[in-house]
């Protein structure tokens, strides 16, 4: 029972007044940027981050402000997934497969509506197993050395890489691109300036926040400056979002089969999200029952894959809160943000934080809660949003990422850094480059070259530094898999279809 | 990324073709075209930065990794992916979402971007994020005056947010200070 007397300790955190207004505040952007097309969590908390700087608030305020963000947008985009079929994650595309055939049926209200409580009871569920799961996680990993941290994050790079859904060489080259933009800056071993170009700007390195802001932002707006002219997206008006009893009843078990698939994929390090809702929607189509409508607008097909991915992005905290590992762009995003913070996730975060770790679970079920009231009643508003022009909404989003860049370190020279990286993003999101390996690169990469160098100086020669247990090993075995499941499967795919495209 | 999911229909070879980051280059060469000229570049660039990366030593004998194990690793899976995308730069999701509008437009976009920390020194937060915003707005497609109000607005918001309600200091222009003994 202790972990429940710890939640109730978080609580106390999580409902002290500024905490709570967070939470609120949080849940409703993450509802806005995730709804709107082109901003999304990422850029939202990369945007915020200096401000919460300039504020001074305690970290775990700033960490369920962040967090509310993270898991609200997963309910605005489910807006813009269903009424517009523009799926702002490659998690969502699942959702836009019934959710847009019931919206252009003229049942988007009751696809939003089950779609808010697919997400609520995902939600909720799987915090319920963050309270149970992260203590155990956390005690375990205390026997963590170099090696395992460092397997663990090859296998979050894989495993990122590999479910990315890009071919495999973009894959390679995102990832490789992270790294290279991670080791800009004086290796803080030896104290050698890497790529400095002659400047001493670069002798910090790159501020993660300003190629967050570049990589996203910049890019989305040189894309939208692109397309510009090739016609705007409408939104079906919404009369009314109906629940019903009997509809709640036809979802039920699809809700509960999604919440467990979801927090389970969700717990793995890089299988997160993307898989969890193909496996919740493949499930679904298996055991649907006999009126099946998949494809066409079947409740069953928004209920799953909603409940799985709003309990995959909970699942995602665990190893992002107790290993320090994330597993998606915006969790390591997110730990970009924890340690600018001062805050280390790992698995002493809950003995040393835990004001930060309870307080963050427990507000995670007000900030459902909150998000629950809020979607019901206020999807008109919501969907009133996708309105705002592009010409306000994108020039918006530019200034607010140069003003969030200037205010990191007060150097113009950032900006350039910035455009460089809008620049490279755009680039790379044209060349159907993943993003997510990039990001993660740059976040872990000096994270996973300080462990491999430990490794190395505690180790006796490569084979011992690398394998000094069977937990390592059993990482590296779980990083073939990652790497290997894929290309088997695409390789079957491959086989199966006929040679002549 | 979301293109793929808006704009079906894109054909296979069509994409990489008519919406080459590149255009002008490789044009004449038929299949690949642009495509692979882009990722032969950047598997140059991958090469010179390991070139830079390989003098990156210490002689420390507890730092067998050294400085350089990072970049050359991230130089070799760069190297192996554009190297691959080169070479086969088609087998993917249909088309890379070509431009409607060309490549004009992104090039201008990305042009305004650069011209911001340079202008910001000397006409300062106000007028140069207000009046890169408001060519964006055109950019965008919103007409001179509709862009201009777009531009200020969002200048002047920015600015009244970060200096007074947060107390970020904002540059104001050289152009805007009066000269003081101390300098500007």
């Amino acid at each position: 029972m202790e972990p429940f007397a710890l939640l109730a300790d978080g609580f106390a955190v999580a409902l002290r007044p500024l905490n709570l207004s967070l939470a609120f505040g949080g849940v409703v952007l993450g509802t806005v940027v995730g709804l709107l097309p082109g901003i999304g969590p990422i850029n939202a908390i990369a945007l915020l981050l200096p401000l919460l700087f300039a504020v001074g608030i305690p970290p775990e305020s700033a960490l369920i402000l962040l967090a509310g963000i993270y898991y609200g947008s997963q309910y605005g985009n489910s807006i813009s997934t269903i009424l517009l079929n523009v799926p702002g994650t490659p998690a969502a595309v699942v959702t836009a497969l019934d959710g847009y055939p019931m919206a252009r049926a003229g049942r988007g209200g009751e696809a939003l509506a089950i779609s808010a409580v697919a997400s609520f009871v995902g939600g909720t569920l799987s915090i319920f197993g963050l309270v149970l799961l992260a203590p155990l996680l956390a005690g375990w990993a205390l026997r963590f050395g170099p090696a395992e941290y460092f397997a663990l994050m090859v296998l979050a790079f894989a495993a990122v890489a590999s479910f990315s859904g890009a071919r495999p060489a973009a894959s390679l080259v995102a990832v490789g691109t992270g790294l290279l933009l991670a080791s800009v800056g004086l290796d803080p071993q030896s104290g050698i300036p890497r790529f400095p170009f002659g400047r001493l700007d670069l002798f910090d390195g790159l501020d993660f926040v300003v190629v967050t802001l570049g990589l996203f932002a910049v890019s989305e707006v040189i894309l939208a400056v692109e397309r510009a002219g090739a016609g705007a997206l409408l939104a079906p008006p919404i009369r009314r979002v109906r629940l019903t009893l009997a509809g709640l009843r036809d979802v039920g078990a699809s809700v509960l089969r999604g919440s467990g698939i979801g927090f389970l994929l969700g717990v793995l390090p890089g299988a997160g999200g993307t898989v969890s809702t193909f496996v919740a929607y493949g499930v679904e189509t298996r055991t649907g029952g006999p009126e099946r409508k998949f494809g066409k607008g079947d409740p069953r097909g928004v209920a799953a894959p909603e409940a799985a991915s709003n309990a995959a992005a909970t699942g995602a905290m665990i190893p992002l809160l107790t290993l320090g590992v994330p597993g998606s762009a915006t969790t390591a995003v997110l730990l970009g943000a924890l340690l600018a913070l001062g805050v280390t996730p790992g698995p002493l975060l809950l003995d040393r934080n835990p004001e930060v770790f309870w307080g963050l679970a427990a507000s995670m079920y007000v900030g459902n809660l909150f998000l629950l009231l809020l979607n019901l009643p206020l999807v008109g508003v919501f969907v009133r949003l996708l309105r705002v022009p592009g010409w306000i909404l994108m020039p918006g989003v530019a200034g607010l990422a140069v003003v969030a860049v200037l205010a990191v370190n007060r150097n113009p020279f950032d900006l350039v850094i910035m455009t460089g990286c809008g620049i490279l993003g755009y680039l790379l999101r044209r060349g159907r480059v993943p993003l997510a390996p990039v990001i993660l690169g740059l976040v872990l990469g000096p994270l996973a070259e300080r462990n491999l160098r430990r490794a190395l100086a505690l180790g006796d020669g490569v084979g011992d530094a690398l394998f000094p247990s069977p937990l390592a090993a059993g990482l590296w075995g779980l990083v073939v898999l990652a790497v290997a499941g894929p290309a088997l499967g695409r390789l079957r795919a491959r086989r199966g279809r006929p040679r002549i495209q | 990324m979301r293109e793929g999911g808006v704009r079906p229909g894109v054909g296979k070879d069509g994409g990489a073709e008519r919406g080459g980051v590149h255009p002008g280059v490789g044009m004449g060469g038929g299949k690949g075209g642009a495509a692979r000229w882009v990722w032969v570049a950047a598997a140059v660039v991958a090469l010179a930065a390991g070139w830079e990366a390989w003098g990156y030593q210490v002689a420390f004998v507890t730092d067998a990794a050294g400085p350089r194990a990072l970049p050359l690793l991230a130089v070799a899976l760069m190297l192996a992916g554009s190297v691959a995308l080169a070479l086969r730069p088609h087998t993917g999701a249909p088309g890379s979402g070509p431009g409607e509008t060309g490549i004009v437009r992104p090039v201008l976009a990305g042009a305004l971007f650069l011209a911001i920390p340079f202008l910001i020194p000397w006409l300062g937060f106000m007028v140069t994020a207000g009046g890169a915003m408001a060519g964006l707005a055109m950019l965008l497609g919103a007409p001179l005056t509709r862009a201009l109000a777009a531009g200020s607005a969002i200048a002047v918001a920015l600015y009244l947010l970060f200096v007074y309600a947060l107390g970020v200091p904002l540059p104001v222009g050289a152009l805007f200070l009066a000269p003081t003994p101390g300098g500007g």
